[in-house]
């Protein structure tokens, strides 16, 4: 070992070892250098800049990555030219990056609701994941899920393609689930009551805003009182929605739910008359106000104060809180927000034959949502566009007439909309008997002028309305009494983050929205519909209505919500538009540290089309960065080489050679070993069978019980679904893993029948099922019990012992044509082997790089490192030939490599695959394989390790191969088949089946997951290793034992 | 001195695109008709490449002359006149004390032009080879490093890195198998310098080749030639043959334990790959892509092994250098740049061509002397040195000399020696849009500051020459400038904002005028010029509207025409048309 070498690293003289990076240096030292391009499985490369650093004497920055410490060195790695300079790399990066960290939907959602991640949860079938998920940003979503006009749907990029997803639709549909599957508990009932901290606060107004606030400042332990004028709790969504929309019961029920956290409800109190803020201010440690926006704005016409003028949220507050409201035959109504389509709508239900809406501007302009013209046309509301009320006409002293003025649409106004202007001479005369004004909303405040500076000169809350801090210290508002009548999630999220701005209060600091660096598609270029013209077209899923001419008749609830199938095929509709990679993205991460303008250079942006032809990666060129870490790992590491550079300058891109889709690549082994390498979302992986979704995971570390080299991974979870499956950097892979790895444990998202199933899949209990297999095994001659060596130790054990007791012969299934010596080899192979002897001699028989990978790719990692010497033998492929010393091809390569092997003199390592070795060279090539094997074995110089698809197939073939006493019939010969994890698709009849699904068979009985991913294990080269408890008791059900 | 008769035709790539070929056939045709005592051979670039096609009559008693602008009618009075007063040939004849010719020093073209470069035995015939043997057989490696060291050789690539000194390093490496490179890809726009020296004498640059491989210890070569150059890969092919088969290559030669086997490998034309670790990867069969240095070639190179790169002009001086001796060789030149350098005088100057002069020669006797000037009616403005990673030297600093040193101070560079002239109907913004396009367009897309971070200047430039410039635009430049100066891997990127930086430090005001007045100083941006016809000065001859591709003029015979603005697509072909200055260009406020 080489002296270490003293650098000055910013100001402090540190020693280190030959060799080391600066960037490995600046580590050690807990300081953190930024990188894209850096890879600790590989050679460092220089690419993204994003780590240069100043180094004295040096002409110019240099990269850490890749810049060696040589003795004397005086490194900076955080003066601010430098920190200028790494900021410039991240931003014009950013500037040809194109991609939505996250998604428009959640972007637009006032309460940020993570949209995409739960359709993606709910198109995998994880509906209570995905109302978790809703409810952490919006405690009522079953009431959201009725009335939002759901600005996401309108942010969908779906629209661009056909229609916009039913967000809301399925924001309704888990929430109507659970309510169903448990109607008295909601999730409130499951939540702990957190330890009270003593901290009393006062919400003015439950509504929305207010129940939100309490629901969040209840989570933290606070002690809430809610102060309601009206009867009951709800406010604009109680008082000012019409039933047809929103049932009152499932208001009640979500209301229930935050109050049976411990909110005090005092209804009947009205602020300003039964108590004052100054009151409420020494009473409690903050105040809340969210009392909302009642009252109606005056139309300013003459005859206005005829009592057939109704105020339209006067009107709608009286109908739902059961009071008499009357409205003639014939009904004007004024305005064209939803309080006006509300208004017009209930004038039908209560009563009126003839219904109009008139509006200054056209339907383009109308504030209501579409889908609510849409139905009060069906009803038959009657609209006139460009049309302002002059005058209100009575004869008597009864209303008799409205009369309006045509109006044009002018320059675009403050609004950005088209000011409505009068058209002269153009008046008419619509007779009515009732009019309803909706042409506006404010909220009646000057009482709370008694408190210096919380009421501005226009009679307004004073407040941010992004946080609800208000001028006066402890009070705080939230709602349409802050910013206005607006749609309800919009109060809610106020509530939301007024309760964090009183958490925050009460800890002594201030509290801002959070400012999440964001990297978005349309600060660069908007997404057209050309962008999704190769997207398929799928229609939205339709829901049921109630027919027009039935509906206007009663206040019955209008919409049924979606059916189950409804809901995942809606939700399997997603785009997917943000950024798998959000929660790891190396570039989203720097640019938030280093305070990146993402826009700061605007130009070309090269877009490209999302790759999505293979089945497990996705490849979005715009996101890539040119970092090389995927060309890199392909080539270095797995010595193949799928993707590659093309073009130049700033039209270089990553692709598979001649520009290919990913997915006709043959030559990807899909291992995924370049999705883990990419710092971006160039390259995401897609679960199979499964939507992708960027979630939150859990993380459980794990070892690979897919074969039986043992890499180490991490099961990735939200809730109960695998999002992925990720490797670790344990022997043997070094974090590596193959295909089978990475995307074959999907089948735990798969659910396991609880119960035995008769042969049409009846279910069956217990003692049925024990009747039905005695009755089997008492009826069979020839029983044959057929093991898979997927499965744990622990179970095959016990159906062994079981089997043994019973006489039952056992086999170990796909592996009985193999040749019985190697069971004599296998001996050999479970002795702890490492690859690579130093200065030895690795050789690998059989095309190990196709059966596994990760064990291949070692010795090349050895022999790349210079540690071993690399020859392949009965197998030559161009990668063979590229990452190997010397290659001898066929059957015959793998005596004449043998021979020369032991010749040689090295220490030989020897690697086969015995399943693999007979698949591709037959039995002849068996043979030959096996005594040259035999004879270096014998020879004491070769340590031989035999990797196998099953990953007990070293304990189990041995076992099994060397039983030559018990006669077995084969399967054909069978007359019962006792198949455990063996998956047979081409043997129908008398079997009973142990598995983790369902198969065609006489009887099956389940078999859990554990079975196959924990327990004990024999891994190749290593001997035994547990990966957890299997209780192999209940896996036999008892039954058979 | 050749004692044969000889009628010699430059037949570099330049000379045949003048139509040399034709004058050739014609020459050996009608030679071989009259049966005159003539050889009709084939030579590398004369040099004075403004006068191609070059003919040179060489009497058996040495007498010399040099004909130019040689078309098929020339050829035959050529050969009318031989032995005779030339007559009907003053137009051609260039006198050897042309001035053109009388300042240069020739070292690296001393036979270009003057040999078959074919002929390995014209080449011995001039003391070919005679170094090597030298080398070989009578001095150590070390005492021929001690003699490139003395001459005060430095890279004729660009960077300027003294030869000896990198050979020593090499030297000192420790390894069993090294190996040699001749940088051949040149590849700055209107440089050709490598190219007429492969074409003109490949055997100077083999036998310099070979002398350094000696020196380093390596057996082995490769020439990286670009593809774009097939007579200079033909010639070589045929050069390294004869030079195998006459035992200057191969085993022992010279009878010594010295063996050295040369390859060329022919580039695809990627610019990066002149870089030495992108040629190093590109002969290694991968992607051309610099990788960061250290480690140096030296250390290693292709295939991990030691390499040492050299210029296709650096070699070539290589076997001079031993002839004439270090000391000798360092007389010529500046305290720290010695020797001579060879220059591709091109642009708007009125004798362009290749040029090899001392180092040290002020800028203004290559232009003015040499070069005789601007060629038209401009004034000059600027030359621009050392291509799209060097910079533009302004009419202020012409009396600068040009060595290593110098010419780095006033921020243009050395380079390979592509010297552009311009005049002041050159805009400085868009020349520095041009280089620009130019480095953008061949970067490999390996590190970010060079990928997007010139694209990004790209822009901005496009921007200003499209008259959509905005304020802040030039601090943007510059900032984006010096970062990619100090933050890009290899020079490609670190020299790529050179033409931006010193268009800016000298012609800043010309920025301006784009951005802020929307003015073209040297009209030249078609955005914001207009064509219009002064009333005053036409005569209605409609040669103009004629000639308008777009029908954009109109007007009445003998009536001042109109220019239809809408219509306008500004070629200029009006303005070149007129015969009575008519058209005027207009820019900025005077525009409108």
């Amino acid at each position: 070992m080489a002296d270490k070498i003293e650098i000055t690293l910013d100001g402090r003289k540190i020693l280190v070892e030959p060799g080391t990076t600066l960037l490995e240096a600046a580590e050690a030292q807990g300081g953190r250098i930024p990188t894209l391009c850096n890879d600790r499985r590989l050679e460092p490369y220089a690419s993204c800049w994003v780590c240069l650093v100043k180094v004295e004497k040096a002409k110019g920055f240099v990269p850490a990555c890749s810049t060696r410490a040589i003795p004397g060195m005086v490194v900076s790695t955080g003066s601010p030219d430098v920190l200028a300079a790494r900021r410039m790399a991240l931003e014009l990066l950013l500037s040809a990056h194109y991609g939505d960290c996250k998604a428009p939907c959640t972007l637009t959602c006032p309460s940020n609701i993570d949209i995409q991640g739960y359709i993606g949860l709910a198109a995998n079938g994880r509906f209570a994941e995905a109302l978790a998920l809703i409810r952490r940003d919006n405690p009522m979503p079953a009431t959201i899920g009725r009335v939002c006009p759901h600005p996401c749907e309108t942010a969908c990029r779906r629209g661009l393609a056909d229609e916009p997803l039913a967000i809301n639709g399925l924001k309704r549909f888990v929430a109507d689930l659970e309510a169903l599957a448990a109607p008295a508990a909601g999730a409130a009932k499951a939540a702990a009551r957190p330890d009270s901290t003593g901290r009393k606060v006062a919400i003015v107004g439950a509504g929305p805003a207010g129940l939100a606030a309490a629901h969040y400042l209840l989570a933290e332990g606070t002690a809430v009182t809610l102060l309601e004028s009206m009867e009951k709790a709800g406010g604009m969504l109680r008082y000012g929605i019409p039933d047809y929309r929103l049932p009152p019961a499932v208001l009640d029920a979500e209301i229930a739910a935050i109050l049976d956290r411990g909110a005090e409800l005092r209804t009947g109190v009205t602020l300003g008359k039964d108590v004052s803020l100054e009151e409420l201010r020494g009473r409690y440690d903050a105040v809340l106000l969210a009392m909302g926006a009642w009252s109606g704005r005056a139309l300013r016409v003459p005859g206005e104060d005829n009592p057939s003028v109704l105020s339209g949220i006067d009107f709608l507050r009286d109908v739902n809180a059961g009071r008499a409201a009357r409205v003639g035959r014939r009904v004007a109504v004024i305005g064209g927000g939803n309080t006006a389509l509300d208004a017009a709508r209930v004038s039908l239900r209560v009563g009126a034959d003839k219904v109009f809406v008139f509006y200054r501007r056209t339907r383009d302009e109308m504030p209501a949502s579409p889908a609510e013209i849409d139905e009060a046309m069906e009803e038959g509301v009657e609209f006139t566009y460009l049309a302002a009320p002059v005058s209100v006409e009575a004869s008597g002293g009864r209303l008799s007439a409205v009369r309006l003025l045509r109006m044009e649409l002018g320059e675009p106004d403050s609004s950005g909309r088209r000011r409505p202007v009068p058209v002269a001479g153009s008046e008419f005369t619509v007779p009515v008997d009732t009019v309803i004004s909706a042409v506006g909303q404010y909220a009646e405040i000057r009482y709370l002028e008694t408190a210096p500076g919380l009421v501005d000169e226009k009679g307004n809350m004073k407040g941010d309305p992004l946080t609800g801090i208000t001028p006066v210290p402890g009070v705080f508002a939230a709602g349409d009494l802050l910013t206005g009548p607006d749609i309800a999630i919009r109060a809610v999220a106020g509530g939301k983050h007024a309760a964090r701005a009183i958490l925050a209060y009460f800890e002594g600091g201030t509290y801002g929205r959070p400012v999440e660096f964001l990297s978005k598609k349309d600060d660069f270029r908007k997404p057209t519909a050309e962008d999704f013209s190769g997207t398929p077209k799928v229609p939205r899923e339709k829901r049921k209505a109630v027919e027009p001419g039935i509906r206007k008749r009663d206040f019955r609830e209008i919409e049924s919500g979606f059916t189950g199938a409804q809901a995942l095929s809606e939700a399997a509709r997603c785009l997917e538009c943000g950024c798998q990679d959000v929660g790891e993205c190396a570039l989203k991460r720097h640019g938030q540290d280093y305070q990146a303008v993402a826009t700061r250079f605007l130009g070309d942006i090269g877009a490209h089309p999302v790759d999505e032809s293979h089945p497990f990666i996705r490849r979005d060129p715009s996101k890539c960065v040119l970092c090389g870490r995927c060309v890199r790992i392909c080539l270095e590491v797995r010595g193949i080489g799928v993707l590659g550079y093309m073009y130049r300058g700033f039209s270089s891109v990553v692709a598979p050679s001649f520009g290919v889709p990913l997915g006709e690549d043959k030559s990807c082994i899909s291992c995924g070993q370049c999705v883990s390498a990419c710092p971006v979302g160039a390259l995401t992986e897609k679960m199979p069978k499964g939507k992708t979704a960027p979630l939150e995971e859990t993380v459980e570390e794990g070892v690979c019980a897919l074969c039986s080299v043992g890499c180490g991974i991490e099961y990735r979870r939200h809730g109960g679904l695998l999002t992925r499956v990720t490797e670790r950097w344990d022997a043997p892979n070094h974090g590596k893993l193959c295909a089978k790895g990475r995307f074959g444990h999907a089948f735990l998202n798969e659910a396991v029948p609880s119960s035995a199933l008769d042969a049409a899949g009846n279910p069956l209990d217990r003692e049925a099922a024990k009747k039905v297999l005695d009755g089997l095994l008492r009826g069979a001659k020839r029983p044959l019990l057929r093991l898979s060596a997927d499965l744990c130790r622990e179970t095959l054990e016990a159906f062994l012992e079981a089997a043994r007791r019973r006489g039952i012969p056992a086999e170990a299934y796909g592996l009985s044509d193999l040749d019985p010596r190697w069971a004599d080899l296998a001996a050999v192979g479970t002795v702890g082997a490492q690859h690579g002897q130093a200065g030895g001699l690795c050789l690998i028989v059989g095309d190990l790089a196709a059966s596994h990978n990760v064990a291949f790719t070692e010795a090349y990692r050895m022999r790349k490192a210079g540690f071993s010497g690399l020859w392949i033998c009965g197998h030559g492929d161009a990668v063979a030939r590229r990452v190997a010393d010397r290659v001898f091809p066929g059957a015959e390569g793998i005596a004449e490599a043998m021979e020369t092997a032991l010749a040689d003199g090295r220490s030989l390592e020897v690697l086969s695959a015995p399943e693999a070795l007979l698949r591709s060279l037959g039995k002849a090539g068996e043979s030959t394989a096996l005594a040259a094997l035999g004879k270096a074995a014998a020879s004491g110089r070769a340590r031989i390790t035999l990797y196998w698809s099953g990953r007990n197939g070293g304990f189990l073939f041995p076992l099994l191969s060397r039983d030559g006493r018990t006669p077995k019939p084969t399967a054909a010969e069978a007359d019962l088949l006792l198949d455990v994890g063996v998956k047979d698709g081409t043997v129908k009849g008398r079997r009973v089946v142990w598995a983790n699904r369902g198969e065609e068979a006489a009887l099956y009985l389940p078999l859990g997951h554990d079975a196959w991913i924990r327990g004990t294990s024999i891994v190749s080269g290593r001997g035994s290793i547990s990966l957890g408890k299997v209780d192999a008791g209940s896996v036999t059900c008892s039954l058979f034992a | 001195m050749s004692n044969r008769a000889e009628i010699a035709v430059g037949m570099s790539s330049c000379g045949i695109a003048s139509g040399a070929r034709v004058v050739f056939d014609v020459l050996s045709r009608e030679t071989a008709r009259r049966k005159l005592p003539y050889a009709v051979v084939a030579t590398g670039c004369i040099g004075a490449c403004h006068r191609e096609p070059l003919v040179e009559v060489r009497g058996a008693d040495g007498t010399r002359r040099l004909f130019g602008d040689v078309d098929e009618a020339a050829a035959v009075r050529i050969l009318d006149s031989l032995g005779g007063a030339p007559s009907g040939l003053e137009e051609n004849l260039i006198p050897p004390d042309a001035p053109f010719f009388a300042r240069q020093r020739r070292i690296v073209l001393a036979n270009c032009g003057s040999i078959d470069p074919e002929s390995i035995d014209e080449y011995v015939a001039h003391a070919g080879y005679t170094s090597l043997r030298k080398a070989v057989t009578s001095m150590s490696p070390e005492q021929v490093i001690e003699e490139i060291k003395a001459s005060g050789l430095r890279g004729r690539g660009g960077a300027g890195f003294p030869t000896g000194m990198k050979w020593g390093l090499s030297r000192a490496v420790k390894g069993a198998k090294k190996y040699v490179v001749c940088n051949g890809d040149e590849g700055d726009p209107g440089a050709f310098m490598d190219r007429s020296v492969l074409e003109g004498d490949p055997h100077a640059v083999i036998e310099g080749m070979a002398i350094g491989a000696y020196a380093i210890g390596a057996d082995e070569g490769y020439f990286y030639v670009r593809a774009e150059y097939p007579l200079a890969i033909k010639r070589l092919v045929k050069a390294l043959a004869q030079a195998e088969e006459r035992g200057f290559l191969g085993d022992r030669i010279f009878g010594s334990a010295f063996c050295l086997r040369l390859h060329i490998k022919e580039g695809a034309g990627a610019f990066v790959c002149g870089e030495e670790t992108a040629l190093m990867a590109s002969i290694e069969g991968r992607r051309g892509m610099p990788r960061l240095r250290p480690p140096f070639p030296s250390e290693k190179g292709l295939w991990n092994l030691s390499t040492t790169i050299n210029n296709v002009e650096t070699f070539a001086n290589v076997a001079s250098i031993l002839r004439m001796g270090g000391a000798e060789f360092a007389k010529l030149g500046t305290a720290k740049s010695k020797g001579t350098k060879v220059f591709a005088l091109a642009g708007k100057i009125r004798r362009g061509g290749m040029v090899e002069v001392p180092m040290g020669m002020p800028l203004r006797e290559v232009i003015y002397d040499i070069g005789g000037g601007i060629r038209g009616e401009g004034k000059f403005k600027a030359v621009q040195m050392g291509g799209p990673s060097g910079g533009c030297v302004p009419e202020s600093l012409i009396d600068v000399p040009v060595d290593y040193d110098s010419l780095t101070a006033t921020g243009a560079i050395m380079g390979s020696g592509g010297m552009v002239v311009m005049d002041d109907s050159t805009c400085m913004v868009d020349v520095a849009r041009y280089f620009l396009a130019f480095t953008q367009n061949e970067s490999c897309g390996k590190c970010t500051f060079c990928r997007v971070g010139t694209k990004r200047m790209l822009e901005i430039l496009e921007r200003i020459t499209q008259g959509k410039g905005r304020e802040g635009d030039v601090e943007a430049l510059e900032d984006l400038a010096q970062k990619i100066r100090v933050s890009s891997l290899c020079a490609l990127g670190q020299t790529a904002p050179n033409p931006v930086l010193t268009t800016l430090r000298y012609f800043r005001e010309e920025y301006e005028a784009h951005i802020l007045r929307g003015e073209c100083p040297a009209r030249r941006c078609k955005a914001l010029i207009r064509f219009r016809v002064d009333a005053a000065r036409c005569t209605g001859c409609t040669l103009c509207s004629k000639a308008c591709p777009t029908k954009a003029i109109s007007g009445e015979r003998k009536k001042a025409h109109v220019v239809d603005q809408g219509k306008c697509v500004r070629c200029g072909l009006c303005f070149e048309k007129c015969r009575f200055h008519a058209i005027e260009i207009r820019t900025g406020k005077d525009a409108c």
